[in-house]
């Protein structure tokens, strides 16, 4: 009796155990799959793009991958996903440009369900290991839509031998920065105090951390624009200036890869951009003053210390035909492993883990960069890039118009009243 | 045995007629369809809207200054091809050293890429490491902002437009020189006129079709530019060079408008239309 009680059980569980195995985590579960991968050109997308063969090597799944500089790609992924072709699978995004469209339109597909099913993520993922502020801004309306690539955010770059022979402090107020680009500008010998961007929507990003610094806000208690305001108006003033007075010419064509490139061969003393954007600064074949370069907190105003963030998630979309595959390229892009080796390439990530690392603390080429990135994330109530608006890409047109507008001298308090009409009607044909 | 090979004449078009027909009016169909209905892509189906998208382009002001720009650059291109076109005609009409070699050098603009181009001017423009700014120190001038400056920016693009169509017109024109009949110009000479007289009196006139049908072109082509303005300046400083077509395109797959932007481009066709309607009667009277 036992001996049959024995057999049958050895026979049940013969036929189980290949069932409990379908119960974990394969890698090599979607093998012969294809999946469409959009990406922006950037520093993660550049570092990303050598490693993708191995992907292919231990899932079995292949990738097609498409990197567009960053306003095609936008575009390229609006119309594709307005027309309800189904043929991308992974996408980049960032909230505070596409994240609320995106969403309202029903184009991310939610994360957390496929986070938690063991059978779809790796073990070791780790969810925890994501910088909280991250997380928290790639969930949108309560449900996660991307998984996030950077911390990023608004630093202040220097050339520490510039301030050094002028005998100026690293400056702790916009003030002092506004003090000290008027002392280190000398046009005539092509050398400019600060590089703000000002190609029209770019400058909202900028603006933004010295509109909340200077105590302004994307909008006020109602939930409506307001950059009539003294604070806002103060704001334009004041990057207006920069620009003008102290910035390279023709500030209408400048995006951060022209101020990077500015910076890079040593024409600007001070210039504040995003973190991401920094790396290359130092990179003693793509910059001439490589080994000049601090880094530092944006300045605080008014307001306060308030430089802006937010970052670039990876999503998968709604209507994709190979969500598992996506989630499983997906996973494997942000593991700790691949985090690890992107934050050794001077790319600031947002896993936790990888900022503590040893090998990272050994061997980051940036230590100042990395001490500004960590206490700037240390600060409360830091503002996002952009307003809280579905259309935002119009509206940080009509945004950009007023800073424009700023920088060419012309009356601000009349462009900001328009522009607050045009947000208006613009959030009356497209929130609901 | 005529109306058989008239029967077979059809089926040899046919097809052809036929993709001809879906590509052109399909498109422009749908877009005055669409033109009546409101449509955010981003937030669901389209609804209709009966008249209200064009009642909102009478009064959106980007709208009208995008279509001042647009006729603004339009006139100021194609007169000065125009002018320039038939200038260099007249110059290309005579034979001198060399001609043919300089012939295909005025030519080249004409058949290189327009984004290719657009990216090179972008560079000559720049205030600070750019050729232009340099020839303008090296002539005392002073350094100019060229396409960063609003009121510059338009003219700016205009010289673009300029450097790489003018061919075209001189093409047109030249072809009308060479056709020219001569015995007017004979007895123009036997009874004395001056050559400026001759060209006034004589070659402009007889040239006007010709002329015509240069600046048809270019006109149509010019009403759309998209590719230079776009790689250039992007309609900027602000919207200081946003054209009609710069800001549909913005509308449309920036901001996800569909159902205005259909509206707008309906509006813009008809404008097109227009303008090549009146051009074509001038030549008919010219004729």
């Amino acid at each position: 009796m036992f001996k049959q009680w024995l057999s049958i059980s050895v026979v049940l569980l013969a036929c189980a155990a290949p069932a409990m195995a379908q119960d974990t985590y394969n890698p090599r579960k979607y093998a012969g799959e294809t999946i469409n991968v959009a990406l922006a050109k950037q520093p993660w997308s550049d570092f990303i793009t050598p490693l993708i063969p191995q992907f292919e090597q231990l899932t079995g799944i292949k990738v097609r991958l498409e990197v567009l500089p960053e306003d095609q790609n936008r575009q390229k992924l609006a119309v594709a996903f307005a027309s309800g072709r189904g043929d991308i699978d992974v996408f980049g995004s960032q909230r505070h440009q596409e994240g609320a469209k995106y969403y309202a339109a029903g184009w991310y597909e939610p994360l957390k369900p496929m986070i938690d099913d063991r059978t779809l993520t790796a073990p070791d993922f780790d969810f925890a290991d994501f910088a909280p502020q991250a997380v928290n801004d790639a969930t949108v309306g309560g449900k996660l839509i991307g998984m996030p690539l950077y911390s990023e955010l608004q630093v202040l770059a220097y050339r520490k031998d510039l301030l050094q022979k002028a005998g100026l402090s690293v400056p702790e107020t916009l003030d002092q920065l506004e003090a000290a680009a008027k002392k280190l500008t000398d046009k005539q010998q092509n050398q400019y105090g600060v590089c703000m961007r000002g190609k029209g929507a770019a400058t909202t990003t900028i603006y933004s951390g010295i509109l909340h610094s200077m105590g302004g806000h994307w909008v006020d208690a109602k939930g409506n624009p307001d950059f009539t305001s003294p604070a806002a108006l103060k704001a334009f003033e004041y990057y207006g200036r920069m620009a003008r007075d102290y910035g390279p010419p023709g500030a209408a064509n400048l995006h951060w890869l022209q101020c990077q490139s500015q910076m890079a061969a040593g024409h600007a003393a001070f210039w504040t951009d995003s973190n991401i954007f920094m790396a290359t600064l130092l990179d003693p074949s793509k910059s001439a003053v490589a080994d000049k370069i601090g880094f530092a907190m944006l300045p605080a105003g008014p307001g306060g210390r308030k430089p802006a963030g937010g970052g670039w998630y990876l999503s998968i979309y709604s209507k994709s035909k190979h969500k598992p595959a996506a989630w499983t390229f997906i996973q494997w892009a942000v593991s700790k492993e691949n985090a690890l080796k992107a934050q050794l390439a001077a790319i600031p990530t947002a896993r936790i883990s990888a900022w503590s690392s040893e090998e990272f603390r050994k061997s980051d080429k940036s230590p100042e960069l990395t001490r500004a990135t960590l206490e700037s994330l240390k600060l409360k109530d830091t503002p996002s890039w952009g307003p809280p608006f579905v259309a935002v890409g119009e509206i940080r047109d009509v945004l950009g118009a007023v800073v424009v507008a700023a920088i060419e001298g012309g009356d601000i308090k009349s462009a900001a009243a328009k522009a607050d009409e045009q947000i208006q009607a613009i959030r009356k044909k497209t929130e609901n | 045995m005529r109306r058989a090979e008239r029967r077979a004449g059809w089926w040899f078009i046919g097809p052809a007629a036929l993709v001809l027909v879906l590509m052109l009016v399909f498109p422009l169909g749908y877009t005055a369809y669409l033109s009546f209905f409101e449509w955010f892509a981003a937030g669901g189906p389209p609804r209709f809207a009966g008249v209200a998208n064009y009642l909102q382009l009478a009064g959106d002001a980007r709208f009208i200054n995008a279509l001042v720009r647009t006729v603004l650059y339009t006139v100021l291109a194609v007169g000065a091809e125009v002018i320039l076109g038939i200038a260099l005609a007249l110059l290309f009409e005579r034979p001198f050293v060399g001609r043919g070699y300089a012939r295909t050098l005025f030519l080249l603009p004409m058949v290189a890429t327009p984004v290719a181009i657009a990216l090179v001017w972008l560079l000559m423009f720049d205030p600070a490491t750019g050729v232009l700014n340099y020839l303008l120190t090296l002539l005392r001038l002073p350094k100019s902002l060229w396409v960063n400056d609003s009121l510059l920016a338009i003219p700016s693009l205009v010289l673009v437009d300029v450097w790489q169509w003018t061919p075209l017109v001189m093409l047109i024109v030249l072809g009308g020189l060479t056709a020219l009949p001569r015995e007017p110009f004979e007895a123009a000479r036997i009874d004395g006129a001056s050559r400026w007289q001759s060209f006034r009196y004589l070659t402009l006139p007889m040239l006007r079709p010709y002329i015509i049908v240069a600046a048809l072109f270019r006109g149509i082509d010019a009403l759309k530019t998209f590719d230079s303005i776009y790689v250039i300046t992007r309609g900027g400083p602000g919207f200081a060079s946003e054209t009609l077509n710069l800001y549909i395109y913005a509308s449309a797959f920036d901001y996800l408008h569909m159902g205005y932007s259909s509206a707008m481009l309906v509006v813009f066709f008809v404008l097109i239309l227009a303008l090549s309607a009146a051009l074509i009667a001038g030549r008919r009277r010219a004729g």
